[in-house]
């Protein structure tokens, strides 16, 4: 499970470090509303990590060769 | 001749079909409306009235000949601007959109609905990409909840939910991908009908999430909603999640009562996450239905794992017009896409094994009940700008939050009708689901259409100026 709570901080660093890996320019003044709502989805995804899975939990996919 | 923009779709077919009055008549009073009034309402996007004029004059040329009408004859509706109309580009609520061609044809359930001779009058105002719940677009500025013009229609099909409160038609058609059709019909006090996941057809309408993706109407009535659905059903391989599974009509179901359901209201964090409103409205509706109580498993993890789906997939599909048009987009959306589309892949691939541990947790569940009641949202219609609200003690944000009822059911594609409950004294109405196995919506129906003929849910067209 991620850590407890992603700090601005981090998210900001996280930001930093992944934007231009997949080329994204997050403006300044975006800046704080993208790290806002990297912060809200990490907290869901702790929720949704609550749930438990074992190796055999798989997705339930729509692709058919 | 404004009573006509009162009517059901149901009355305003039989009443072409019976020559009570003719199908230009409805267009031209549905259309008058619309020019009085959408200028405050902000609904539309697009009126295509020369179209709804001809398409109307071709229905009552078809009655004076003796040919045989389709089902909703000369009935008006609109549809979201996701959708593909011939002639117009597809906005899906976006400034960016507007750079693209028109669409060459109709989507498919436009064109479904076009073969049973109905009427469309023009292409409806939504939140950007149907990232929202709220109705507000910053491009289009918002679509106002007719009951009270101050309040959120809610989202993101807030132009769908405005146009049929207002009485500009008496259906229209939305998409639901976490609750877009749900959430405005329960803010402007509308039956809205989420299908079946694979249920009705997507070709030729603007994605969002296409795991997630549902298109449905919104209507005054369960027997609109119904209608609409038993003209549109249908297998088509154009869109590739739609199931060539049997899809009986909807209609003879309306009336069909209750009799041997089990029903039962959702407890848990759907009592911890909601308002009085919410509260009492879900009360009423269970106890007319005579419900017991269910806890759902993992339902908060489920809306969680919607939510991150949601981001990242969008935030995916998004990624090309984020690198090089950022400045173009709303800015609400374009900071929720941006955080997308930097998610790690491997949390995503985790909320896809949620999504089918839940599904299976939830096709258990059904074995011992046939239906389950929730509220639609947790409060009624918030302001216009409002961004934030408190629930269970924690200040959330408003966009994010209005549909955190809906997602659970979305997420693993059950379909669910939402019922408007009015609470007197009150001008503003409030949703309930009625949530049914996948692929049963004649289990919601019935019900839907029982709370109907109880007075127990109702809609009402809004009275403007």
């Amino acid at each position: 499970m991620p850590a407890d709570e992603l700090t601005a901080e981090a998210a900001g660093a996280f930001i930093d470090a992944m934007a231009p890996v997949v080329g994204l320019t997050v403006a300044p003044d975006y800046r704080p509303g993208v790290i806002l709502n990297l912060q809200i989805a990490m907290r869901l995804v702790r929720v949704a990590e609550s749930v438990p899975l074992d190796d055999h939990d798989e997705p339930a996919a729509v692709f058919e060769a | 001749m404004s009573a006509l923009t009162h009517l059901t779709a149901a009355a305003i077919s039989e009443g072409v079909r019976t020559g009570a009055f003719t199908a230009r008549a409805v267009a031209e009073a549905h259309l008058a409306r619309i020019a009085a009034h959408d200028g405050m309402v902000g609904a539309f996007t697009a009126v295509t009235a020369e179209r709804a004029l001809a398409t109307a004059d071709a229905v009552d040329a078809k009655r004076r000949g003796g040919a045989p009408l389709g089902a909703l004859a000369g009935v008006p509706y609109a549809v979201k601007n996701l959708f593909d109309v011939a002639g117009l580009p597809t906005l899906a609520g976006a400034k960016i959109n507007r750079d693209h061609a028109p669409a060459a044809r109709d989507a498919a359930l436009i064109e479904k609905l076009s073969a049973a001779d109905a009427v469309l009058l023009g292409a409806l105002n939504m939140g950007e990409y149907a990232y929202d719940f709220t109705g507000e677009n910053a491009h289009d500025g918002p679509s106002r909840n007719p009951h009270d013009l101050t309040r959120m229609t809610g989202g993101s099909s807030g132009g769908s939910g405005a146009a049929a409160a207002a009485g500009f038609v008496p259906v229209t058609l939305g998409s639901d991908t976490n609750g877009s059709i749900r959430v405005p019909s329960s803010l402007c006090g509308l039956f809205g009908l989420k299908p079946t996941f694979g249920r009705l057809s997507r070709a030729r309408s603007f994605p969002f999430v296409t795991s997630l993706d549902h298109l449905g109407p919104l209507a005054r009535s369960t027997a609109d909603c119904a209608a609409f659905y038993d003209a549109m059903r249908g297998h088509d391989p154009d869109d590739p999640v739609s199931q060539d599974r049997p899809a009986p009509a909807l209609m003879p179901e309306v009336d069909a009562g209750i009799g041997g359901l089990r029903i039962a209201r959702a407890t848990g964090y759907f009592d911890r996450m909601q308002d009085e409103a919410a509260r009492s409205a879900t009360a009423r509706v269970a106890e007319a239905l005579g419900a017991g109580t269910v806890a759902i498993p993992h339902v908060e993890a489920a809306r969680a794992a919607a939510f991150v789906m949601t981001c990242s997939e969008g935030g995916a599909l998004h990624l090309e017009r984020l690198r090089t048009r950022a400045g173009d987009f709303d800015p609400d959306t374009r900071d929720r896409l941006m955080a997308g589309a930097l998610l790690p892949a491997a949390h995503v691939a985790t909320a896809h094994r949620v999504r089918r541990k839940y599904r299976d947790a939830m096709r258990a569940l059904f074995r011992e009940v046939d239906v389950i009641i929730a509220p639609a949202t947790p409060v009624r219609a918030p302001a216009l700008g409002q961004k934030t609200f408190t629930l269970d003690g924690q200040t959330v944000p408003v966009r994010a939050n209005l549909g955190l009822f809906t997602q659970p059911f979305s997420f693993i594609g059950l379909p669910v009708m939402s019922v408007p409950v009015w609470t007197e004294g009150e001008t503003l109405p409030i949703g309930v689901q009625i949530i049914a196995p996948a692929w049963r919506e004649d289990v919601a129906v019935r019900v839907a259409g029982h709370l109907e003929r109880a007075g127990i849910v109702a809609s009402r067209v809004a009275a403007l100026g």
